[in-house]
């Protein structure tokens, strides 16, 4: 996974706050997803529209008190995790 | 959402040109119903038992029993599967499962076909805890966020084993795989009232050698109570989304238990015991807080 991939939210994916959390399911398989605080905020950019991972990235350590290396991993983890599924489509970036 | 009187006809299942858009299957991998997208109507299919055509605009239901002797099963499918997934089509709040009131409030129990939640469900009310629903359970929300259970049909149906052990007898003609109606009696009280729901308890697998119940944080309880939700058409996204979102407000509003007992009927009035001073256990801690 490369940081200038783009991530699109699925449009099979709906997602509610539940209980401090985000829980994501996917309507065509059922499945369902946890999100901490970040992943939420993550999610919420990407429902505004695709993002490049450097652009996520960016907007994180902003955000968030953690060092950029470690946002930099969690998110690429996160990434992958919601590609595996199919929460989120991936292609690569110019 | 109850259809009145409804007409059950004899149809033999012809076998259907199109693929079905959706199937229910049960934990063996066993197909128990098929969904089919006709012109202007579903098609939901339980095959050998019967066939529902549901009017896609109206949401009229018309029933075909297989067979002859398939009428009385034709009839616990409309009410206990159809009449619920209408129901969650229409924007009500209906799960899979059985429910018991316990000094006045209702305790459900989900889970899984053969978790055992009728015979949970007829051991409560053979204990004196009348029971609302054995298959269906149907929910109502309040103002205040909590929600009512509702009474279903005062019958049970157990299978023969069931029936044997918490009666001491069963029908002759019963074997092991049919299931007997069995009407509400003294000994077996029925709550003909809507009560507050308490809490849900979802069913494990028996694998245990006790009693035990363990607390289910909010995010797991909505994946559970999708689980057991009845949808009639899983490819409709604004309706699968609105369903989403009342079983996310049930689980923040409502506490959720995983549960597991060994399936022995000779200790089942331990648990029912246990469950009883559970329940009663929650709500006093409710009160309190």
């Amino acid at each position: 996974m490369k940081a200038s991939d783009i991530l699109t939210a699925s449009e099979d994916a709906i997602a509610r706050e539940v209980g401090g959390e985000l829980v994501l399911m996917h309507l065509a398989s059922g499945t369902y997803f946890g999100l901490n605080a970040v992943g939420a905020r993550i999610w919420q950019l990407l429902e505004a529209g695709e993002q490049s991972l450097a652009g996520l990235c960016r907007t994180i350590v902003t955000e968030f008190d953690a060092p950029a290396d470690v946002i930099e991993h969690d998110i690429a983890a996160l990434a992958g995790d919601l590609e595996e599924h199919e929460l989120v489509t991936r292609r690569a970036g110019s | 959402m109850v259809i009145e009187q409804p007409t059950i006809s004899i149809r033999p299942q012809h076998a259907i040109a199109s693929a079905p858009f959706d199937r229910w299957r049960s934990p063996d991998g066993d197909t128990i119903a098929e969904f089919y997208r006709l012109d202007g109507r579903y098609l939901i299919r339980f095959p050998g038992r019967a066939d529902f055509e549901v009017e896609a605009a109206s949401l009229a239901v018309s029933c075909f029993a297989a067979a002859e002797d398939m009428e009385g099963a034709a009839m616990a499918l409309l009410h206990n599967a159809v009449e619920p997934m209408i129901g969650n089509h229409s924007g009500r709040l209906h799960l899979h499962g059985s429910a018991v009131a316990v000094d006045g409030t209702g305790i459900a129990f989900a889970g899984l076909s053969r978790r055992g939640k009728t015979t949970l469900a007829a051991s409560f009310a053979r204990a004196g805890y009348p029971f609302l629903t054995e298959d269906v359970i149907a929910l109502t929300k309040r103002e205040d966020g909590t929600y009512l259970v509702a009474p279903a049909r005062p019958s049970l149906r157990l299978f023969s084993d069931s029936e044997e052990q918490l009666f001491g007898e069963a029908a002759a003609c019963a074997g092991t795989d049919a299931k007997r109606e069995i009407d509400a009696s003294r000994l077996l009280p029925f709550a003909n009232a809507p009560v507050p729901l308490g809490g849900i308890y979802i069913l494990g697998p028996g694998e245990c050698e006790a009693l035990t119940i363990e607390p289910v944080s909010s995010q797991d309880a909505l994946a559970e109570l999708m689980q057991h939700a009845f949808i009639l058409d899983v490819e409709d996204k604004p309706r699968l989304q609105a369903h989403f979102s009342r079983c996310s407000d049930l689980a923040l509003h409502t506490r959720c238990y995983r549960l597991d007992y060994p399936r022995d009927y000779d200790a089942l009035p331990q648990i029912i015991d246990g469950l009883a001073r559970h329940a009663r256990e929650e709500r006093t801690g409710d009160e309190s807080e």
